[in-house]
């Protein structure tokens, strides 16, 4: 299915339900556009500078007034033709190499066939957790916020239920420092949140199972664990990294996830075939 | 010279911290080392110093050059610097609850048992980990005798208390919009370092400690964290607790211990939350402080430590 | 010259495992062309992935893993067949190391 390109401009979003294949198509396709506008606005943002600098030269010597105004209109005009190449997109091309990571990981497991709900946000909204003042600092203001940009579903071979989602947690403080500066800084943190909904005729009840989970799960530097919660229905997985910005290292922070959750469901899967086994040959309890 | 190691993120370490410094600091100078985001909150005049990494607070301890460390639950540290650690002094471990999975990786026992001098347990259901030399009343950061008559709640409040981390703070959010949408028939007010965004201006309230508004509270509604889980139980204040994951601390345990002794209910999702506290909201007037500060009883046993 | 391979029986699927978070039943037609199997030089794709990042005996649990989880395990009496890992003395996965790495937990 061809990318909804108008939905991409206005709304910065890609939504899917589609086979990887094609999602992966689509990912491949948006981060070529994606490039590509980057490289334009580059390149009208150059071209603004120069016209304008010269512009203002032309102005200067007097005779050539007359340039200095063709050649801030043409600025103009340039730096107006930006905003058809979406910011949003052009500035997180990022985003459809992790995307592009999750559905290859996934499609080792799902049938081809079978539709993959995936949503990529490019120009997600900011969702506000608290603001207030920063004490300890001058003017200090710090605003915690949210932005969910990344979302993905699938049905896995084994009848698991499996989701995604990756949020950006950014804390931004501002502040006059003791020159009078005005400052801002900004820390982002992704979270990473997993649910399997597995089928227990397979994997029994996996309650018990939390504490080895836990011990189990291994992830790259700068990325814990926050939170492992198991219902004999779900699994609950939520990691917190640290080292924002590198999509290879979201996407490789996503499978050790969730190779640290499956590696205890294979486990559990193994345990109930030898409870079988056992029942079946007239074993202990 | 005391000091008191107490890294660790949140409140909970720095408020037990700071109670157990301020009944301290009338007879001696005490110090508290911290990494807890909310150092700035607290306004008791104790000396905080802020240490954010390992070699920082190795570095603080050397350069303080106690007579009595006291650490706070991790006895190796909260990043295991403490290993590192050549020091003189007295050394006495504050045993709160910890993951089991921590204590028998880093044979924790044997680690307290050869290098602690004194562990103290800061209430009836912490700490059963290791050797406990004292076991004390909670801390408290108010004794009774100080919390005051006048505070900015009414009698018969439902108090959220949103302590924890800021990225729980949308879920006390969720429960002020669900309390609202029910039509809670008692007040609501939410208490927290930062306003959750789904809390109206007029219902934030940023005061420390909180403990002084219990009193006032006809329920409370928290996480399940020792310092909230040991002040409600302290006021007999009911409470809705919603047990966070930790690394270290086992906060579901804590509360289902909890509703054992006290009106303790543990939800999961802000509906429940906001349900369980339009049934125990109830009472109307302000309870009258009447509770034992086991920070004063620690004090006591630590000075009587022989060095 | 060596022969060329016998020609795979009528309604033949793939029996071999592959996977990347739990192993499944191939179920291709042909081996020919398969990344996994490598036109069938590779007898289990699933055990010898080398992409799981720091998971390197991903497939193998010691005793002790069931012994903790299964009160009465016997680990003489074999699993019923089945299309999914089989234990072996194999050494423990590195286990979790994410205590006393972050000083901002609680």
């Amino acid at each position: 299915m061809a990318v909804d390109e108008n939905r991409l401009r206005a709304e910065g979003l890609y939504e899917c339900r589609e086979p990887v294949g094609n999602l992966t198509a689509d990912l491949d396709q948006i981060q070529s556009m994606a490039a590509g506008w980057h490289h334009s606005r580059k390149q009208r943002g150059i071209w603004t500078t120069v016209l304008w600098i010269v512009g203002v030269i032309c102005f200067m010597t007097g005779a050539l007034w007359w340039l200095g105004i063709i050649l801030f209109a043409a600025g103009g005009w340039l730096l107006h033709d930006m905003k058809s190449y979406p910011k949003a997109v052009a500035n997180h091309e990022e985003r459809c190499t992790f995307g592009r990571s999750m559905t290859a990981m996934l499609a080792a497991d799902t049938d081809p066939t079978e539709p993959i709900a995936i949503r990529v946000a490019f120009d997600a909204k900011e969702e506000t957790i608290s603001e207030g003042a920063l004490l300890g600092r001058n003017n200090g203001k710090q605003r915690l916020y949210k932005v969910s940009w990344f979302s993905v579903q699938a049905n896995l071979h084994d009848g698991t239920t499996f989701s995604e989602t990756i949020d950006d947690l950014v804390r931004r403080r501002s502040f006059t420092n003791a020159r009078g500066k005005s400052k801002v800084k900004v820390r982002t943190n992704n979270v990473i949140a997993m649910r399997f909904d597995y089928p227990s005729e397979a994997y029994g009840d996996m309650t018990p199972f939390r504490p080895k989970m836990e011990q189990e799960i291994q992830l790259p530097p700068g990325t814990i664990v926050r939170a492992v919660e198991i219902s004999p229905k779900a699994i609950k997985v939520k990691a917190l990294a640290t080292q924002s910005g590198s999509a290879t290292y979201l996407a490789q922070a996503s499978s050790m996830l969730a190779l640290g959750v499956y590696r205890i469901l294979n486990l559990s899967r193994e345990i109930e075939a030898r409870k079988r086994a056992q029942a079946g040959q007239g074993g202990r309890p | 010279m005391w000091l008191i190691y107490a890294l660790g993120g949140g409140w909970g370490h720095l408020t037990r911290a700071v109670a157990l410094a301020r009944a301290a600091q009338r007879d001696r100078p005490v110090r508290i080392l911290a990494n807890s985001p909310y150092i700035a909150h607290v306004t008791d005049g104790v000396d905080i110093v802020c240490c954010e990494t390992r070699d920082s607070a190795l570095r603080a301890i050397h350069d303080t050059a106690p007579d009595c460390l006291i650490v706070d639950t991790f006895p190796r540290g909260i990043g295991g610097e403490l290993c590192a650690l050549r020091s003189d002094a007295r050394k006495v471990l504050v045993h709160r609850d910890l993951n089991p999975e921590y204590v028998q990786q880093f044979d924790l026992a044997q680690f307290v048992s050869s290098n602690y001098d004194l562990v103290v347990v800061p209430g009836a259901t912490e700490g059963s980990q290791f050797r406990s030399d004292i076991r004390t009343a909670p801390w408290l950061v108010r004794s009774a005798h100080e919390i005051p008559t006048d505070v900015p709640v009414k009698p018969g409040t439902v108090l959220v208390c949103a302590s924890g981390r800021a990225e729980e703070l949308a879920w006390y959010g969720a429960v002020i919009a669900e309390l609202s949408r029910l039509d809670c028939p008692a007040p609501v007010r939410c208490v927290s370092a930062d306003r959750p965004l789904q809390c109206p201006e007029d219902l934030w309230l940023r005061y420390w400690p909180a403990i002084d508004l219990l009193g006032a509270a006809s329920v409370v509604i928290g996480g399940a964290g020792y310092n909230t889980i040991s002040e409600c139980v302290s006021w007999q204040a009911p409470l809705v607790a919603r047990p966070w994951p930790r690394m270290y601390d086992r906060q579901e345990l804590r509360a289902r211990r909890a509703a054992e002794l006290g009106r303790v209910i543990v939800v999961d999702t802000p509906e429940e939350a906001a349900r369980a506290a339009i049934r125990e909201a109830g009472e109307q007037t302000a309870r009258t402080p009447n509770f034992v500060n086991g920070a004063e009883e620690a004090v006591t046993r630590i000075e009587s430590l022989r060095p | 010259m060596t022969p060329p391979p016998p020609p795979l029986p009528p309604g033949w699927k793939c029996p071999r495992r592959v996977g990347f978070l739990f192993p499944h039943a191939c179920l291709r037609t042909t081996p020919v062309g398969c990344p996994d199997c490598q036109n069938g030089m590779i007898e289990d794709p699933y055990a010898l992935r080398t992409d799981r990042y720091g998971y390197s005996r991903y497939d193998y649990y010691a005793d002790n893993y069931f012994l903790d989880l299964m009160p009465y395990y016997d680990p003489g009496v074999p699993a019923a067949p089945v299309d999914f890992t089989e234990a072996d003395g194999a050494d423990l996965v590195t286990p979790g190391d994410d205590f006393e790495t972050d000083m901002s937990q609680s």
